[in-house]
Formats: C-alpha cells, sequence, structure tokens
C-alpha cells in the first residue's frame, strides 16, 4: 500500500473480443454452442473501460504513465486490441489461442494475474478496469475473481470513478435500487458498468495511428497457464418461439376473448 | 493552380510517404488558408464514412453502395461553393451515423441489462 498519491498510475484494461451486439445470435449445428462465424468486435463494457482510462488520464494527464489493453483469444481478438489502441491505449497484450477453444473466467482471472505479477517496478498496474460482463457469455465473475487472487480491493458497477487526495479512488457503484460510495487505496480493480461514459469512435487518423503501436504477443504456456475448461457444455438451445398473436372481427368477441383470458 | 485539378501525388511527391493513408495522417496544408485541398478533404471524407459503414446498425441497409452512389453524382462538380456545401453535408451524415451507432449500441444494452430503468 502507498502512503499517498502515486506519481505513477499504470492502468490495464482487459477487453474481450465478442459477438457483435447487433448479430442475431444462432445455436451452432451441433447444439453445444452458438455460431461464431458472424461479425465480432469489442465487448461494449469493455469499451467503456477503456474510455473510462482514456478519460482518467485526460482529467489527470500527470498522474497515469501508461493504459495497456489485454485480450485473451484467437488470431483476430488483435484487432480488438488495435480498437482499444486506436481509441487511446498505449501498447497491447495479447495471448493467443485456438480458434475454437473455450476460456473460462477463472482462466482468464489467472492470465491477467499472470500479467500483472509479472510487470514490476516502473511498469507495475496499479489499476485494473475492466468491463463488468461480456455481452456473450454474461458471466460477470471475472473482475471479483481477480479481485480474490490479487487480493486487491474493487469498486465493481462503477457508474463514476473520481480519483482522491491521497492515493484513494471513490468508486460510485450501482446496486439495486440506486447508488453506493466505496473508497479504496491503489492497487484497485474497477468494473464497469453502462451509466459509466459514452465511448468513443476511434477517428481513421487514430486508427492509422494504432497500427504503429506494440501488441506483445504471447503464448498460454510462456506465462505457464492452463486454459483447459473445468466445465463441459451439455447443449445449448433457443429460447421458445414467441405465439403469435390473432385478429378479432368484433368488440363481443374481444370480451369473450378477454374473459376466457381471465383478464376480465 | 487550380486546387481541384491539382494531382493527388503532388501532395505526397518528396515526403517519403507512400498511400493515400499517411496523407490523412499527416495533413500538410498546401492552400494559403490551411486548409486540405477540396479533393483531399472528398478522399478523406469518403474514407471516414466507408470506415464508419462497417459499423452500421442495420445489416440490410447496404450504406457503402449509397456512399458510392453519393459521392459519385457529384464527382464531376467543379464549383468549390457547392462542392464546400456537399463535403458540409457529408460531415453532418458522418455526425449522424457515429451517433446512431452509438445510441443503438447503448439502447441494446439497456434492453438487455437494465430493462426497469425507464426512459432516461
Amino acid at each position: 500500500m502507498r502512503p499517498s498519491l502515486p506519481s505513477l498510475v499504470n492502468i490495464l484494461v482487459p477487453v474481450k473480443r465478442s459477438i457483435d451486439y447487433a448479430v442475431k445470435i444462432r445455436v451452432a449445428s451441433d447444439g453445444k454452442g452458438v455460431d461464431t462465424t458472424v461479425k465480432h468486435s469489442m465487448n461494449p463494457f469493455d469499451e467503456i473501460a477503456v474510455e473510462e482510462a482514456i478519460r482518467l488520464r485526460e482529467k489527470n494527464p500527470k498522474l497515469v504513465t501508461s493504459i495497456t489493453a489485454l485480450s485473451i483469444g484467437p488470431p483476430k481478438a488483435v484487432d480488438t486490441i488495435r480498437t482499444a489502441l486506436a481509441m487511446g491505449a498505449d501498447a497491447g497484450i495479447h495471448i493467443t489461442t485456438p480458434e475454437s477453444a473455450v476460456v473460462e473466467p477463472i482462466s482468464v482471472a489467472n492470465a491477467i494475474k499472470k500479467i500483472i505479477e509479472r510487470a514490476e517496478g516502473k511498469d507495475k498496474f496499479d489499476l485494473v478496469i475492466m468491463g463488468k460482463q461480456a455481452i456473450d457469455d454474461d458471466s460477470g465473475s471475472t473482475g471479483g475473481m481477480l479481485a480474490g487472487l490479487l487480493g486487491w480491493g474493487q469498486g465493481t458497477f462503477a457508474s463514476k470513478v473520481a480519483i482522491e487526495e491521497g492515493g484513494k479512488i471513490e468508486v460510485t457503484r450501482e446496486i439495486d435500487g440506486g447508488l453506493e460510495k466505496v473508497e479504496g487505496k491503489l492497487p484497485l480493480i474497477v468494473t464497469t458498468d453502462l451509466r459509466l461514459n459514452e465511448p468513443r469512435y476511434a477517428s481513421l487518423p487514430n486508427i492509422m495511428k494504432a497500427k504503429k503501436k506494440k501488441i506483445e504477443s504471447l503464448k498460454p504456456e510462456d506465462l505457464g497457464l492452463d486454459f483447459t475448461p473445468r466445465f463441459e457444455t451439455i447443449s445449448v438451445s433457443e429460447p421458445p418461439k414467441r405465439q403469435g398473436g390473432g385478429k378479432v372481427e368484433s368488440v363481443d368477441e374481444l370480451v369473450a376473448k378477454m374473459k376466457e383470458a381471465g383478464v376480465l | 493552380m487550380n486546387p481541384l485539378r491539382q494531382p493527388l501525388t503532388s501532395c505526397l511527391r518528396g515526403t517519403g510517404y507512400r498511400g493515400y493513408a499517411s496523407a490523412l495522417n499527416a495533413p500538410r496544408p498546401t492552400s494559403s488558408s490551411g486548409e486540405l485541398p477540396l479533393r483531399l478533404q472528398a478522399i478523406k471524407l469518403y474514407k471516414e464514412l466507408h470506415r464508419l459503414g462497417r459499423d452500421y446498425p442495420d445489416p440490410n441497409y447496404d450504406f457503402n453502395k449509397r456512399l458510392r452512389r453519393a459521392f459519385e453524382k457529384n464527382a464531376q462538380t467543379t464549383d468549390p461553393a457547392l462542392l464546400k456545401k456537399q463535403l458540409e453535408l457529408g460531415e453532418h451524415i458522418k455526425k449522424e451515423v457515429l451517433a446512431l451507432i452509438s445510441l443503438k449500441k447503448f439502447r441494446h444494452l439497456r434492453r438487455t441489462y437494465h430493462p426497469n430503468d425507464g426512459p432516461r
């Protein structure tokens, strides 16, 4: 624990490549997953996390030294890291996995822990900002697991993040029926909720510049990690189809139908 | 020299850059007003809009095709005042599409994860 406001904060932002929000999800033909041959993009909650890291730096230019984006996934996850770099992150780390591999939250948390432990001295990460959940598997558990594994404080479902005097960070959390303010010292983990900010759209010049930024590519074995899933997916099925409505000819018929349904 | 008839490569010559993208990265003011020549402005706008077209939320709407048709329609225009007006329209559409993309995303997330929050 640091006694005062650290002069340098390194922010780590884990981002996930997930199926695009606008795509209609379909069950794969084997019934054990979803069709992944569709458009992918960065998980929207992670976009909010990247945006928040950039805004923290814009507000406190001297405080934040670096913003690093981390992604675990197939080779195409590099595109997701590039998006984060185009938005304003400085460097990227990519842990490659095979195309169809399923990486469970606990494996992700372990991997992020390894990355954080690997960085030492000046490059030490002090703040992890991540999306509260991914829109594909909706586990919402990686942030909490990571905090537990590292023994760091956490501010989950953040709708406001403010850096206070004395190295403290005040996080306003969205909870059932209201807001809760928590205060924590660095190092800290923040998971973002929808209301935190509105992510920017990377401009074309920035997309071009991002191509020159460095992305470190790692294999799980390099870090001594094993991504073998603990769970097996038995089956995935679509929700039941909605029953269509019918037309009525007259008011009497409508009243009769409503009585039948027990509304009247 | 008429900025419209100025070949694109003349802006790049001698700078060591290759391709149009690098011209966009480091815009070199060539006209006296400090602005890019109109031709470069149009190319820049087209590239930006084309990029946005990838993320257009409705897959049934062929944004990039319409974009191309709209630019083709003005390809022979040489009147600077009219071109400026068309560029302004393009900038306006760019802003609208950006707003549309972020709004669609936000609404999708709110509907999915905060269904009981009411209008905002």
